[in-house]
């Protein structure tokens, strides 16, 4: 008799979600759901939800969660590990929230050498507010307040933030990965456990930027969408893991 | 010879998908190695086509579909 071998973890509620078709930010909740499962820390853990397609997170999560101000998410997440040092506490961010609005914030929680967890989702445009360019957008990606491209002359070059936030003494581990096809989803679920790994060891800050896709705002469909992530971002935004903390010799 | 196929096991495995939950973004359909999802012709209340399983006897239970489903709307069987 067949048994069941995959299912709802019980951490995400059985609700539809309000994503887009294809939205990489249902599996990314779900790898999130998993490792709480996984650690048995439902009880205890407090998410901080920020502004974005992720802020109705307190639906989909059967955890208790904060909303934050745009971009303010680590550093209420601070305050919150700092009343309960014994809760697990994460963030679950999109890039206009943590590399734009929040970029101070992310810097100086990570450099505090915090011990939350980031899970930062990457889709290279302001995704809720209908697309506008975020400073992870593509050179030459056409948003709508970029309707030539992306020109790194008025506008810069997207911000890698999982290497930029590697280089800080205070982070225990920083990785990026990507939910593009099958193999890419099950190297993330091991990303976002050893994430919270390392908070429930009490190493100190741990990111995970997980790349995304945003079909709405990208305007092509679900499939396409995926392809551009793996043949487009991730030779900008290269896959791994840039630091990995073993033992605590920040003491 | 008969071909590789047709040699297979008949597989005791077999998934479950959630129609109301599927915003069809056939994204178990490109990744069921053995081809055993496709897109039905009915519309769910949402409006979208869902995805329909179809690979009774074939199906591994390998749960890639389950894992690529953005709605966690596919239960494995095996």
């Amino acid at each position: 008799m067949p048994q069941q071998v995959f299912k709802r973890p019980r951490t995400l509620s059985d609700k539809p979600t309000h994503f887009c078709p294809g939205c990489t930010h249902g599996t990314a909740h779900r790898l999130v759901a998993e490792a709480i499962d996984h650690f048995g820390v439902q009880e205890k853990t407090i998410g901080v939800a920020c502004v974005g397609c992720a802020v109705f997170m307190y639906d989909y999560f059967n955890v208790d969660v904060i909303e934050a101000p745009h971009g303010r998410a680590p550093a209420v997440a601070t305050g919150v590990k700092r009343a309960r040092p014994d809760r697990i506490v994460f963030t679950y961010q999109g890039d206009g929230d943590l590399a734009a609005i929040g970029t101070s914030e992310i810097i100086h929680t990570a450099n505090r050498g915090e011990n939350i967890t980031v899970v930062f989702v990457n889709n290279t445009v302001y995704g809720m507010t209908g697309g506008q360019m975020a400073p992870t957008t593509m050179l030459g990606q056409q948003t709508t307040t970029t309707p030539y491209g992306r020109d790194f002359r008025t506008d810069g070059y997207p911000i890698r933030m999982a290497e930029m936030l590697a280089t800080l003494e205070g982070v225990a581990y920083s990785a990026r990965v990507s939910l593009h096809n099958a193999k890419a989803v099950l190297n993330a679920k091991k990303a976002i456990r050893k994430a919270f790994e390392m908070q429930v060891n009490e190493m100190g800050f741990s990111l995970v930027e997980v790349l995304s896709a945003c079909h709405t705002n990208w305007r092509v469909s679900p499939l396409e969408g995926q392809k551009k992530v793996e043949e487009e971002m991730i030779p900008y935004f290269p896959l791994g893991v840039f630091k990995e903390r073993t033992g605590k010799d920040f003491l | 010879m008969s071909s590789v196929t047709s040699e297979r096991k008949q597989t005791e495995a077999y998934i479950i998908i959630l129609e109301e939950r599927c915003k069809s973004c056939r994204f178990c359909v490109e990744t069921c190695p053995r081809e055993c999802i496709v897109i039905d012709t009915k519309i769910n209340a949402q409006g979208y086509h869902p995805a329909k399983f179809e690979g009774m006897g074939k199906c591994t239970g390998c749960c890639l579909c389950a894992e690529v489903c953005p709605d966690t709307a596919i239960e494995v069987f095996k």
